[in-house]
């Protein structure tokens, strides 16, 4: 996999290019929920009420047809390929200088700061809100918009745990289909969550590095001459 | 619909139970905050739990 554009990777970061893998192993690991405390973090999030964005209903599903990004040729993913759960390509342009949300004042600005693998390293953010919370903002206690989602995001993993199992034993057709509608369904809100909390900067990912990346293609392409068809 | 097993119905009643208390969160959640963009987010979010339920209730 070509990681050398490193726009794919903040496209990526700002839930602008999709991936259906998105979390598995080879793309960008999730780390975990930590918040970490430091400058580029927003744990007071502020409506900004003269901001056209408007978020992604859950009703708004439909596609908007244009194709974005590149073909990752290991995966055969189109970024940009129009799924059932494709909630973030609304109103969204990218630009040279990062995603455009609409005319809105959240310009997006990934970190300038790369790492070895030439990836973004540190938490993307949005810069006005970096120049509203100013530095060294610590998290208190108090129980805000992030924890709310973060909750939320974990409930629908619990639940789609429970209907993973219990898809299994399900008999009767018609119950079978209901609770595979409902499985599906709480992915797509989970996956939805996720994309708004990292829109939000309230999600941290890191990369693979990519000489790990390119050592696990290389043992596992090796690994084919096992296979027995 | 009758036609489930015991197994099914242990399910259905733990999923049920599931969904009732994630939509009376998303509706608590969406009462607690103050950005109109999340409120939309959890209520939508609640409303579809819901309907989860109703859909559940319906095969019993």
């Amino acid at each position: 996999m070509d990681h050398n554009d490193n726009n794919n990777f903040n496209n990526y970061l700002s839930g602008k290019v999709q991936y259906h893998d998105q979390r598995t192993p080879g793309g960008p690991q999730i780390t975990d929920n930590n918040y970490s405390v430091s400058s580029s973090t927003t744990s007071n999030y502020q409506p900004k009420t003269s901001s056209t964005y408007q978020n992604p209903s859950f009703a708004e599903t439909q596609y908007h047809g244009q194709k974005i990004g590149t073909e990752f040729p290991e995966t055969g993913y189109q970024t940009g390929v129009p799924y059932a759960s494709d909630y973030s390509s609304q109103g969204y342009e990218i630009s040279n200088r990062g995603v455009n949300y609409g005319t809105s004042s959240y310009q997006y600005t990934p970190s300038a700061a790369t790492g070895p693998s030439g990836f973004a390293t540190q938490t993307p953010v949005y810069q006005n809100q970096k120049q509203v919370m100013g530095q060294n903002q610590v998290k208190g206690p108090q129980y805000d918009d992030r924890d709310r989602t973060n909750d939320l995001l974990s409930t629908e993993k619990y639940l789609s745990s429970g209907y993973n199992i219990s898809l299994n034993e399900m008999v009767n057709p018609q119950l079978h289909q209901t609770i595979k509608n409902i499985l599906n369904d709480t992915h797509e809100y989970e996956h939805h969550l996720f994309q708004t909390m990292m829109k939000k900067g309230w999600y941290q990912v890191s990369p693979a590095q990519q000489q790990e990346v390119d050592k696990a293609r290389q043992k596992f392409t090796n690994y084919e001459s096992q296979f027995p068809f | 619909m009758n036609n489930i097993t015991t197994k099914e119905l242990y399910y259905i009643k733990d999923h049920l139970s599931w969904e009732l208390l994630a939509a009376k969160k998303c509706n608590e959640y969406a009462r607690q905050t103050v950005d109109p963009e999340m409120r939309s987010i959890f209520t939508d979010l609640g409303h579809k739990h819901q309907q989860h339920y109703q859909a559940l209730l319906q095969q019993l």
